[in-house]
């Protein structure tokens, strides 16, 4: 195996992990903020690619409209389960098993949607930029991931400036750390929940955008994409960003090398089997967090 | 200013308030004693509206509050200093402040109240960008109070800030306070186990026991009665 | 009216006894009204279910280990049965006892470490996780289980293939089931997870091992889920990974024990015939029956907690209890 060929697989890891960085970023603020696991996040990953996939063929839309109206179709359908469902939970506490119950439910209801509607086979998606490009003739490198690399860069860019310079990103932390206290500080934590929810929900949306052309469009591959996001966001310490950032590259970089290794019919189990390993060797992540004072 | 009338609150079926009323008046400062479990954080949760009240009502300014959502007592100009301090502990302490602000959008206003807040606390300044988890104790329930002032309240509550805190580091703070009512004609609502230096500084007091207000009126009246010496002043 | 509630307090456990023993009767004499071949086997699959239901609420409802990966446990008993079977020719009666030995050998794996995870977020993405990896494991390793085109011609219990049989096994199972529920939760184990449901600081101060306890509660039901998987797997006579190892086994036991009410003894029952019954006489919704469940869940998550039995039974003996003060606060005046 030469040198292009492990460039090639790091970089590949490298794309798919800033994918995986999100979507572990947006599960840690709702972990963090909400207090709940969202076992549903993959499946904004996958109405992302779903509704894209969709204005594309059926509504024969060009490109950066199709993107644009995904994203927020994502968004809103998010705040109207929000509504519908995560709110009413809230208002009625006790019993610490029922948000993660809540959002299995979920979970599976927007799956076997998602089947219903668009039904079993696996749907294509044309790359967004059909070059491929020869760095330094080393290694070759798809139109689509540079693409993809400078999304999610800027994207995880502003979502950092959000969450340390801002009013809101202030906001957001206090309410993760201490929501009972932050309210006296005048700030509206149910709506610093619905912010963070939807937020969340489209940048896990943004991740199911840009990968789908890659990957391939189907009902299941939200559940894969939610054991990642779950090591992500363990790995890099709840409710900890930057973490999340890193384990989500490390996280996409071990995969691309376990799958070429093992095989890619492991590639779930390898998944997995790091979500165990993850667990038990750090469940406060490699980040931790420090306890409140 | 703010009026506490008969108010019973419970958790779950136990009770912890019984009608228990009080009145703090403009520019005063009044101390709240009472041992542990006398029922002192559950009242100032009541008034914060952290915790449901079972009947009776608040009032503030001669309106009703008990049912006002918690994040509007800012709006109000109620501020809280919690007891714990309860800092944003990975948060820098500028940070921490600029939360306690949270409520004002002018920016201008904003720089003022962080201006006056340095003042009362000069190292704020120079130790703005350190986590506020890494500061000391005495530190910390100086940058909470700081927190707290950031909206220059009219109506102060402080739970219990002297706890855990060296002697000398109390005196500073209970200065601090009375410089804040003087400075800034906020009302003080003060709620503390050290008996003798909050009579000392507050004008009134209520004693609690048990979910029970037992003993009310004038600090010179409290500090001599021989009950208060004798439970709380150790005498 | 205050007579009735009177009534109920007093003779909880005989009135508990008298329903059981008219639902039993109800379920013997069953075969006899039924004429149609096909309501015997829904009804063989409620019962099925209520085993499985029954084992994953004592674990989960009683015990308070949440594991999502519990169908691997159903699913294991099912293949270790089925392949003994088939690869040593050894009768399905005697096979059964070894695959709910080998779901017990997997559950304690399963349950080991997950206990050793603090936090009930982990522990249920922990069994959710392990739970999947042993379907990967039989879904790709074709050599051994044919992955998913399916392990067939299972040899069968009954060579004459009359269902009516196979119900009364199933009948028989589910008694026994319930009386090792019964005996658990009325034991001083179960007295014991009593308390480690309210109060784990509680119980540790008490000096119960609770570890131990959980365990050992999870190996119970480990085993009574793949003895039901066993029969499942020779009832059937086919078996896929998805089928009996897959997540949707997992939504359908998590929904029933849900509507039932969970940390109650008839609530799983409830649950899983009710919900069973009705999607399998619904055969028009069949596509959509993934999507109900899922629905129900989150319906009955957020209005109806504890299920339909567990909020009866709680209003039952609420409206009881008052009662009851309201005549002691008589008396004593007087």
């Amino acid at each position: 195996m030469n040198l292009s060929y492990w460039i090639e697989m790091i970089m590949s890891g490298v794309v798919t992990g800033t994918c995986y960085a999100m979507i572990g970023a947006g599960l840690s603020l709702i972990w963090g903020t909400l207090k709940m696991v969202n076992l549903a996040h993959g499946e904004y990953y996958m109405l992302g690619s779903y509704f894209l996939w969709t204005l594309l063929t059926v509504g024969n839309m060009p490109l950066i409209p199709a993107i644009i109206i995904s994203i927020v179709g994502v968004v809103i359908f998010a705040a109207a389960v929000h509504f519908a469902a995560i709110r009413p939970l809230l208002r009625k506490p006790g019993w610490n098993m029922s948000p993660w119950i809540l959002t299995l439910g979920l979970q599976i209801l927007l799956q076997n949607l998602a089947l219903k509607i668009w039904g079993e086979l696996y749907r294509n998606v044309p790359y967004f930029w059909n070059t491929v490009f020869k760095p330094w003739n080393m290694f070759t490198m798809s139109g689509q991931r540079i693409i993809i690399l400078t999304s999610t860069a800027v994207i995880i860019i502003a979502l950092m400036t959000v969450i340390k310079k801002t009013r809101l990103g202030r906001a957001i932390i206090a309410t993760s750390q201490d929501g009972e206290y932050a309210m006296m500080m005048g700030i509206n934590i149910k709506q610093i929940y619905f912010i963070t929810y939807t937020i969340s929900a489209g940048l896990a949306a943004v991740a199911g955008i840009l990968l789908c052309p890659v990957y391939s469009v189907n009902p299941w591959m939200g559940a894969t994409v939610q054991t990642k996001g779950l090591v992500v966001c363990i790995l890099g310490g709840l409710g900890n960003i930057e973490g999340a950032i890193i384990a989500g590259i490390l996280m996409g970089i071990v995969e691309s090398i376990a799958v070429s290794a093992i095989g890619s019919e492991w590639r779930d189990a390898i998944a997995y089997i790091f979500l165990l390993g993850v667990l038990y060797m750090k469940p406060s992540g490699l980040f931790g967090k420090k306890k409140g004072v | 200013m703010l009026k506490v009338d008969s108010v019973n609150a419970f958790y779950g079926d136990v009770q912890t308030l019984f009608d228990v009323s009080m009145e703090i008046r403009e520019n005063e400062i009044v101390t709240i004693l009472g041992s542990n479990g006398a029922g002192k954080t559950t009242l100032i949760k009541t008034i914060c509206n952290l915790l449901p009240i079972r009947s009776g009502s608040i009032y503030y300014k001669e309106e009703r509050i008990d049912k006002v959502p918690p994040y509007k007592r800012v709006d109000l100009g109620m501020s809280l200093v919690p007891e714990g301090r309860r800092l944003f502990p990975d948060m820098s302490v500028m940070d921490n402040l600029l939360l306690g602000a949270y409520s004002l959008r002018d920016k201008k206003q904003i720089q003022e109240n962080l201006e006056w807040v340095i003042s009362l606390f000069p190292w704020l300044g120079e130790r703005s960008k350190q986590s506020a988890g890494t500061l000391s104790g005495g530190e910390q329930q100086m940058c909470a109070i700081a927190r707290g002032l950031m909206i220059r309240p009219q109506l102060v509550i402080f739970d219990e800030p002297s706890l855990g805190l060296a002697p000398v580091i109390v005196d500073q703070i209970f200065e601090t306070l009375s410089k804040i009512t003087r400075e800034n004609n906020s009302t003080i609502l003060l709620i503390e186990q050290n008996a003798q230096t909050a009579l000392e500084i507050s004008d009134r007091g209520y004693v609690l026991e048990n979910g029970h207000v037992v003993l009310e009126g004038s600090s010179d009246m409290l500090l001599g009665s021989p009950e208060i010496q004798k439970s709380y002043l150790g005498l | 009216m205050q007579n009735i509630y009177k009534l109920i307090l007093l003779r909880k456990k005989q009135i508990a006894f008298v329903s059981a023993a008219a639902a039993l009767l109800t379920l013997i004499a069953m075969p006899f009204v039924v004429t149609k071949i096909y309501y015997i086997h829904v009804l063989i699959l409620c019962m099925m279910f209520s085993c499985i239901t029954s084992a994953w609420n004592l674990i989960a409802g009683y015990a308070g280990v949440f594991s999502f990966g519990f169908q691997a446990l159903f699913g294991t008993g099912a293949y270790v049965s089925a392949l003994l079977s088939i690869h040593f020719g050894w009768s399905p009666w005697i096979t059964m006892w070894m695959g709910a030995a080998a779901a017990m050998a997997v559950g304690a794996l399963v349950a080991i470490p997950s206990l050793k995870l603090k936090e009930l977020p982990y522990i249920c993405i922990a069994t959710l996780c392990m739970g999947e990896i042993i379907r990967l494991i039989a879904s790709n390793f074709p050599e051994l289980t044919r992955g998913e085109l399916g392990l067939s011609q299972i040899p069968k219990l009954f060579q004459d293939n009359i269902k009516v049989k196979s119900y009364y096994l199933m009948l028989v199972i589910l008694v026994v089931t319930l009386m090792i529920v019964v005996k658990i939760v009325h034991s001083p184990m179960g007295m014991s997870l009593k308390a480690m449901r309210d109060s784990q600081e509680a119980s540790e101060s008490l000096g119960i091992n609770i570890a131990g306890t959980k365990i050992r509660i999870y190996m119970v039901g480990a085993f009574i889920a793949g003895f039901t998987g066993a029969f499942y797997a020779h009832y059937m006579n086919i078996l896929t990974p998805t089928s009996v190892l897959g997540t949707a086994l997992m939504t359908q036991y998590v929904a029933m024990c849900l509507i039932g009410g969970i940390g109650t003894i008839a609530g799983p029952i409830l649950g899983s015939f009710t919900i069973t019954a009705s999607l399998e006489l619904l055969r028009k919704l069949e596509d959509y029956r993934l999507i109900i469940y899922a629905l129900l869940i989150i319906v009955t998550i957020i209005f109806l907690r504890d299920g339909i039995w567990g909020t009866f039974k709680s209003l039952i003996i609420a409206r009881a209890e008052k009662h009851q003060n309201r005549n002691i606060k008589k008396e004593t005046i007087v």
